[in-house]
């Protein structure tokens, strides 16, 4: 019987070709963990950096599990979705990163991605 | 904490000055204690090293120093185990352990430091989870809000500032410490002697290293060396058994390692039978799993590259598939279904049936031909008795063995069994030629009856001439040797039989010889032995045997001959062979009659055709083809099945559709599945029988099926024939291109077999069959001698290890996470056992047990199982009705059914609660402006007037970041009206024998004794009442001076805590505290209890004594709402004081005068708030009203967008006043609340009650209204949402707020006849609550539904202070006027200047329907209930107050009980007003020996807490007198639909001496 506390943030999002961004994440854990507090999922705001690359999120994740079996070690699975200006949404990249097995405090960097799609479908991304 | 300075580097420093402690710190008490402490520890300690220093003077520091160095660079020099160095380091060591040891305990003594060590000790962790970090006293008022993130933040900065003092202390601290022992340690280092190092050669070192040191070599070692004994190696892969390969390991380390392990004990265990040290095959594959990839783009790594690939349609996601290692591509299976014969067909004519039948016996004709067992059988027949001769000539000549012997009985067997058989088969074929022929010839009179054929049927007899003498011959021959057999058989029997015979005879004679001579004896023979004797004999009596017959020769002949006449064709008779073709020509049809040309069209129309199912899924279906007139249909098409797994079935389904529309299946037809040896081109063709149960009646010459019908002229004979027929197919695999035949692997369960066969030829061994029987496989497997370390049979072997050991079971899923179990830190049942675990995800999800659980324990053991015993007996006693706390079951079951209804309020609140909007996380204050900061400076320039405070906006507080102790009530009682006032008597207990007498004479004279206008006298005898004032609240009790007077002047701040409930300070759960602020005003009374008058001489003895006079409650939730209560209120006194009188001092202050005659009574005024201000979750409450809205409604959706845009209208302009015009349902159905509205009859009781005053009929509803039990929504719902229920429901569960009272009320006078609204406003102490106007004689008047008292417009004491809007049953009107006072607008709705309504010109009021009933039903009041229960709260009163009084012996006074109960009924007649003096007086007479203070308490009746709360808030049972005695009654009036009016009256009475 073990337990793990998953206390950290999602800082933000860099490198993205748009701005206003927001994020939804969750995170996965094997058969074994059961979730005793805290949420599992779920979306930041929306930030439009006025200067500057990186869209600040500082969404608060505060998971605590407890798992019969080291299988299944949660993931975080990340979403980065853009919002246009008429409040469409449209997905940047998707990832995900491993929750760090030592305890401390890590700063992860979780590289995303999505299908290119055909030209048909990039050229409908224009609209 | 950072480790402590090493032992060298410390050097004197100047004790470093404590850091001032942190002012804010909320630590501050328990830190201060701790560093006080370590402060004395240090000053011990600096004491303690200061004596022993002075002690030690001759040795000075530095040296000390340079002592130890010096000990360094020797001990990390020593290498030589020279004895006496060795000692000085074990000394060294020692006094290095005892400075850790030292240093430990300086740990310990701190009792903390969980940053420094990883890992808390138990004790430190749970000191440091559940140590209280008190706020210091000084930063009461104001402290700044500090969220429950920042306290535990601050907890830490404190305690990392706690760290850094300690550690300058524990800097300090080693310093001392090492002062001490380096002092203690000195006489011994003193006696060091210094030496060279000692130097070795290399060569020395190499030779001492050699001693101990063992270096395997790298040689060879001879395998002989490494087997045990005289052992040959062995090699396992020389012998054909698969070893795998090793891995490799370069031939120099293998040595070493070898050379290593032989000298090792049991060495020789490591190395296996080749010689070789045993290792597992190479588990390296020898390609890569992963190719590499190349890019064929630039710029794009390789890994990330998309390649595009087509779609795959997954064709096997079922369960047959087989695996993909044994994929192997589509199979195949032909399936070829070449045509369709009917052998019957609703269509068949008389002379088809005949044909089929003729045709059905011609083919079994030609089987039986084909076979022709007949002969074979005589062949057999002849060659046995051939035998037999042979045998029998051969015993003649030579001496026969005695396996001939024995073998002659057997062939004669063997041809007795041929003989029967062959008869058997003559016989039929005897017979089947005999039905073809009579079957022909019918078929030839039907011909010629109906005049036209339908059938080509021809049946040809050709005759085979035989040479009759031959055959004679022949058959003459087989005759004799049948007779000669037979007779030899029956002799054989005879002679059997014979033996028999005689062996039974010789047992009957010798009987009968028994007999006669018993019988002799007998007659001697006493007359007792006798009966035992006959006893036995009377058992067996045998019958004389008969002895067998002989049989006849001729006999026997004669039954020969009979057979053969009848099996065998007679000699010289030619020899019939039947031949039937299809020459014959077929009338055509017009030469036939009508019926027949009807069904030969009928035929002409019907088509049939045929669907193949495999595993009963249609896959295609042959071409639908008519019915030929001699019912053949041929189809002769192949359809090639792609399958992927072994078939489970194939199916044909033969259709057949008449005409064009209607399709009907004939029949079903199951294929068996090909064996994999039927490959095609060599499948023959099979003919499968089908038939069908249809019942077809046609109107033609066609028979039908199903329909019995008769060749016969007399219609008997009859028969039925169903619809049947032949199709003929042909299944069997495809073979490949490369001729492997595709088929499938067998099934599911020899999954493993067919990989593991494929090199191996196992079907050839055990045939396709074999492959399902485990037993034969292994037999197979076993046979063969398969490798079994071969990884390619491994499939195989596993399959048969598993099916041997008698477990063949495979497991029929695909487990994802496999190992899961194995790798298990603890089993499922204890992870779900764990109370820890179970502890935190209850308070997770809210259960309401452990919502505002705080610190849950690291520890198991640390949760106790009574945890969870009340949650585990909740969900269990959740259906069942408790009627132990209730006394009535009735509202045992509302209060069940109100609980289920919170319940599930109280879920859907949850999930509002979840969902924030931008308010609830966004909390931005707005950045000063430049005009507001010039305001601010323009205030500082502003002259100070400290004699006209402003008021100060106070801050708001948002609730979720407090804790015990911040909050405070605050009640200030400024002053009351109008307190009663003691009888004079009260205040003279001197002379009790004079009050009792006087009483009367006294209450007539008060009044003017009483006036203050009055003489001195009365000034002097002034002390009529010293009223206090007690506030109560959560327990915590808190008391105001005493002043005196009937109009007192207390100007008193009264500060109680408030705690909220498991200390959640959440809004929700503020919104529920059900706790109640009680203001309880009590009289003390000072009485002396000197006993004589020389006492009284030494010193005044008195006792006080308190007696309540009345008191005001108000909730919680009120003033938490109205963030600050300020108003006079009416003190709720009983209506009866013994021994007091409520008079009015008039005169005192005139301008009331007329204000007091409207309301008789007292009153008190006072100031409530909370501090810190509150912000009331309004947000939460709104959203879930919106929630609520969205649920689900059926009001009109137009009806609902004016409501809202009617409701933002008015908010716009008066945003204080509340608009309403929806409400929700008990089902939470939003309801516009005009349908709440509506004329409904009052009880019949309380109208006939008084039937010529309407006034006394109306107060007398009212308070029938009042009397149904008060329960807040706001409680009940946690104060999310109002839920109004409809009358009846009102009724029904007894209990309500505001709404439902005032609805009822309201239409209670509605009913009545009277104008009537329900008004929205906002009273004190309610908050926002529901009167109800009524319109009577040109006045408005308001009535309080939950009292039942009413007020006129222009009272002043009305406690409805602002009116929001007036609702009647059709239409809705906002309040536009300036003001809301009640006193300060009109009542004229019919002004739309001063009232905006609803429904107007532009809206008509489209005549909604009321929720409510039609009329109401009411239950007669039960009388003999109402005593039962009045008895029993008696009881259980009674008991209550004998428990409040543990130390004192409680005495009940029954006469006065009595008295007591017989006064209660009065009250309740008049309605607790005016109670008539008289009667006081009567009870003061009956009881004048005695001081007498009680009074009666009136309560609506719901709980029985709520009336032992009522009694024990009067403090009746504090009365400390030792002689004190008791009255309490109880009286229950019932009204109708059990409503209870409850009057308790309590009393205590004191004799007078």
């Amino acid at each position: 019987m073990a337990e793990l506390h998953v206390i950290g943030q999602l800082v933000g999002a860099s490198g993205f070709p748009q701005r206003r961004l927001f994020c939804k994440w969750g995170l996965h854990a094997g058969s074994a963990w059961k979730l005793l507090e805290g949420l599992r999922e779920g979306q930041t705001q929306v930030d439009d950096p006025q200067a500057g690359d990186v869209a600040y999120w500082c969404h608060p994740i505060d998971v605590h599990y407890a798992t019969k079996g080291l299988q299944g070690w949660p993931k975080l699975h990340l979403e980065v979705w853009h919002q246009d200006s008429l409040g469409r949404s449209e997905l940047l990249g998707y990832g995900f990163c491993h929750v760090p097995s030592t305890p401390g405090c890590h700063a992860l960097t979780c590289v995303t991605w999505r299908p290119r799609g055909t030209w048909g479908e990039r050229l409908r991304r224009f609209w | 904490m950072a480790e402590p300075l090493p032992a060298a580097a410390a050097s004197p420093q100047p004790p470093r000055s404590l850091p001032p402690a942190p002012s804010t710190s909320r630590a501050g008490f328990a830190e201060r204690s701790v560093r006080e402490r370590m402060r004395e520890k240090i000053k011990a300690a600096r004491a303690k090293a200061e004596v022993t220093l002075s002690q030690d003077d001759h040795s000075p520091r530095p040296r000390r120093l340079k002592n130890i160095r010096e000990r360094k660079t020797e001990v990390s020099l020593d290498k030589v185990s020279d004895s006496d160095k060795f000692r000085e380091m074990q000394e060294d060591e020692s006094r290095l352990l005892s400075k850790v040891k030292f240093r430990d305990s300086v740990k310990k003594m701190k009792q903390k430091s969980p940053v420094q060590n990883d890992f808390p000790s138990t004790e430190e962790a749970y000191n440091f989870f559940t140590f209280n970090f008190d706020s210091e006293p000084e930063n009461g008022a104001g402290a700044q809000k500090i969220s429950e993130l920042n306290e535990e933040e601050e907890a830490e900065y404190v305690e990392a500032h706690e760290e850094e003092q300690e550690e300058d202390e524990t800097d300090e601290d080693v310093r001392l410490v090492k002062d001490d022992l380096f002092n203690i340690g000195q006489t011994a280092e003193d006696l060091i002697v210094m030496k060279p190092a000692d130097c070795e050669s290399y060569s020395e070192q190499v030779q001492k290293e050699k001693e101990f040191l063992f270096i395997p070599s790298r040689l060879t070692v001879p395998t002989s060396q490494k087997m045990p004994g005289n052992v040959q190696p062995r090699y396992l892969e020389d012998e054909g058994l698969y070893t795998g390969e090793r891995p490799f390991v370069s031939p120099s380390n293998q040595n070493i390692v070898e050379n290593r392990i032989l000298r090792q004990e049991q060495g020789k265990e490591w190395f296996g039978d080749d010689g070789k040290i045993l290792a597992l095959p190479n588990p390296i594959k020898q390609s890569s799993t992963r190719p590499p990839i190349f890019s064929l783009e630039e710029g794009i790594a390789p890994e990330l590259e998309t390649v595009y690939r087509k779609a795959i349609k997954m064709t096997a996601a079922n369960q047959y598939f087989v695996g993909p290692g044994d994929f192997q591509g589509p199979f195949q299976l032909d399936i070829d279904i070449s045509g369709l014969i009917f052998t019957h067909h609703p269509c068949f004519s008389r002379e088809h049936v005949l044909a089929a039948k003729l045709a059905q016996l011609y083919d079994q004709y030609l089987a039986r031909k084909q076979k022709n067992l007949t002969k074979l059988l005589t062949d057999k027949l002849h060659a046995l008795r051939n035998a037999v001769q042979r045998r029998v000539g051969g015993g003649n000549a030579g001496a026969p063995g005695p396996i001939a012997q024995q073998s002659i009985p057997e062939y004669k067997f063997e041809i007795r069994q041929t003989r029967r058989l062959r008869d058997a088969e003559q016989e039929k074929d005897r017979m089947l030629l005999k039905t073809i022929i009579k079957v022909w010839k019918q078929m030839k009179s039907l011909r010629d009856f109906q005049k036209f054929t339908n059938t080509p049927m021809k049946l040809y007899l050709r005759k085979e001439e035989v040479d009759q003498r031959s055959d004679e011959k022949a058959y003459e021959a087989e005759i004799q040797a049948e007779i000669s057999e037979l007779i030899e058989e029956y002799m054989e029997e005879y002679d059997k039989k014979m033996e028999e015979y005689r062996t039974e005879l010789q047992k009957w004679k010798s009987w009968r010889k028994a007999q006669k001579s018993r019988k002799k004896k007998k007659k001697k023979d006493l007359q007792e032995e006798e009966d035992s004797v006959e006893d036995c004999d009377l058992g067996e009596e045998p019958v004389k045997p008969i002895p067998p017959k002989m049989v006849n020769n001729l006999e026997i002949e004669q039954q020969v001959r009979e057979k053969a006449d009848n099996l065998r064709r007679k000699p010289g008779e030619p020899a019939l062979i039947p031949e039937l073709v299809l020459s014959g020509s077929v009338t055509p049809s017009e030469l036939c009659p009508r019926a027949e040309v009807l069904r030969r069209e009928d035929v002409k129309k019907r088509s049939v055709f045929i669907k193949v199912l495999f595993n009963s899924k249609e896959v295609s279906r042959t071409v639908t083809r008519p019915i030929s007139s001699d019912f053949r249909v041929h189809f002769g098409q192949i359809f090639n099945l792609q399958i992927f797994s072994w078939p489970e079935s194939l199916k044909l389904q033969i259709y057949e559709t008449t005409g064009m529309s209607s399709t009907t299946l004939l029949a079903e037809v199951f294929i068996p599945v090909p064996e994999t040896t039927v490959l095609t081109g060599s499948a023959p063709m099979e003919e499968i029988e089908f038939s069908s149960n249809q019942r077809v009646v046609l109107d033609h010459e066609g028979v039908g099926s199903d329909v019995s019908f008769s060749f016969e002229v007399d219609g008997s004979n009859q028969m039925t024939l169903m619809t049947s027929g032949k199709v003929s197919n042909s299944v069997s695999w495809a073979v490949g291109e490369k001729g492997i035949p595709l088929i499938p692997p067998v099934s599911q369960q020899t999954t493993g077999i067919p990989s593991a066969l494929k090199n191996i030829d196992a079907i050839a061994s055990i045939g396709t069959s074999g492959l399902n029987d485990m037993k034969k496989l292994a037999k197979w497997a076993a046979e063969t001698k398969l490798d079994p370390n071969d990884p390619n049979n491994a499939a195989l072997m596993q399959m048969i290890m598993v099916a041997t050991s008698g477990e063949a079971h495979v497991p029929d899923f695909f487990r994802l996470e496999q190992l899961q179990q194995e790798f298990n830190f603890v089993s499922d049942e204890e992870f779900n056992r764990s109370k820890r675990f179970r502890l935190l995800q209850l308070r997770n999800e809210e259960v309401a047990e452990f919502r505002n659980y705080k610190q849950v324990p690291l520890h198991e053991r640390e949760i106790s199982e009574k945890l969870f015993q009340d949650y585990e007996k909740r969900l269990h006693e959740r259906n069942v009705i408790d009627s132990k706390h209730y006394l009535d079951a009735r509202r045992a079951v509302v209060a069940n059914y109100l609980q289920k209804v919170r319940e599930s309020v109280i879920n859907r609140f949850l999930i509002a609660k979840h969902h924030f909007l931008l308010s609830d996380l966004v909390n931005e204050e707005e950045i000063p402006s430049l005009g507001i900061l010039g305001l601010g400076l323009f205030k500082l320039a502003e002259p100070k007037r400290p004699l006209k405070p402003r008021r100060k906006e106070r801050k708001k507080v948002t609730a979720q970041n407090l804790s015990d102790g911040d909050i405070k009530l605050l009640v200030n009682v400024i002053r009351a009206f109008d307190i009663p006032v003691r009888k004079p008597v009260m205040s003279k207990p001197q002379q009790p024998s004079k009050s009792s007498r006087s009483f009367n004479e006294m209450f007539a004279a008060s009044p003017s004794a009483q006036s203050p206008t009055d003489s001195a006298d009365w000034a002097f005898d002034q002390v009529l009442v010293r009223p206090f004032v007690e506030v109560s609240f959560q327990r915590t009790v808190c008391r105001t001076t005493t002043a005196e007077g009937p109009n007192p002047n207390w100007n008193e701040e009264l500060e109680l805590p408030f705690r909220a409930p498991n200390g959640d300070y959440s809004t929700h759960s503020l919104q529920s505290v059900k706790d109640e602020v009680f203001i309880n005003v009590f009289d003390e009374v000072l009485h002396d209890v000197t006993e004589d008058d020389c006492d009284r001489r030494s010193g005044i003895h008195t006792c006080v004594e308190r007696r309540w006079l009345g008191c005001v409650k108000i909730p919680f939730t009120t003033i938490y709402f109205q963030a600050k209560i300020d108003g006079t209120f009416k003190v709720d006194i009983p209506p009866v004081l013994l021994g007091y009188s409520k008079e009015k001092n008039l005169g005192m202050e005139r301008g009331y005068d007329s204000v007091r005659n409207l309301s008789e009574g007292s009153y008190i005024t006072l100031f409530i708030t909370i501090e810190p201000q509150l912000v009331p979750g309004e947000s939460v409450r709104e959203k879930m009203n919106e929630m609520l809205k969205k649920f689900d409604t059926q009001e009109d959706e137009k009806l609902l967008q004016a409501a809202e845009k009617y409701e933002a209208e008015c908010t716009s302009k008066f945003p204080s006043r509340q608009c309403l015009t929806t409400v929700i349902d008990l089902n939470g159905k939003t309801v516009f609340i005009t349908r709440y509205v509506k004329p409904l009859n009052p009880p019949q009781e309380l109208l006939d009650a008084c039937p010529d005053s309407s006034q006394t009929t109306a107060e007398l509803v009212a308070r029938y209204v009042a009397l149904i039990p008060f329960l807040p929504d706001s409680v009940s719902f946690a104060g999310i949402c109002d839920l109004w229920s409809t009358s009846d429901q009102f009724l029904d569960l007894l209990a309500g707020d505001e709404e439902e009272h005032a609805v009822l009320l309201c239409n209670y006078f509605l009913g009545m006849g009277k104008k009537a609204w329900l008004i929205i406003g906002n009273a004190i102490p309610e908050g926002q609550t529901a009167y109800v106007l009524t319109l009577e004689q040109s006045q408005y008047i308001i009535w309080n539904p939950s009292t039942g008292s009413f007020y006129r417009q222009y009272d002043t004491f009305c406690p409805l202070q602002n009116v929001y809007c007036l609702i009647s049953c059709d239409n809705i009107w906002f309040n536009i006027q300036e003001h809301d006072s009640p006193v300060r607008i009109s009542f004229d709705i019919s002004k739309p200047k001063l009232w905006k309504p609803f429904f107007s010109r532009s809206l008509p009021y489209p005549g909604l329907s009321s929720v409510q009933p039609e009329e109401l039903v009411y239950q007669h009041s039960d009388k003999t209930a109402a005593v039962e229960l009045q008895g029993r709260i008696e009881k259980i009163l009674k008991e209550k107050i004998m428990e409040w009084r543990p130390r004192h012996l409680t005495r009940w006074n029954r006469y006065c009980t009595s008295t007591l109960r017989n006064f209660l009924p009065l009250l309740e007649q008049n309605q607790g007003k005016d109670v008539e003096d008289d009667h006081q007086a009567e009870l003061q007479k009956q009881l004048g020996d005695y001081r007498v203070s009680g009074f009666p308490i009136h309560m609506p009746f719901s709980e029985v807490r709520p009336l032992v709360e009522a009694v024990h808030s009067t403090g009746v049972h504090t009365i400390d007198v030792s002689n004190v005695e008791f009255a309490l009654a109880v009286y229950i009036h019932p009204y109708p639909q059990s409503v209870l009016s409850v009057w308790i009256y309590v009393a205590s009475l004191v004799r007078n001496r």
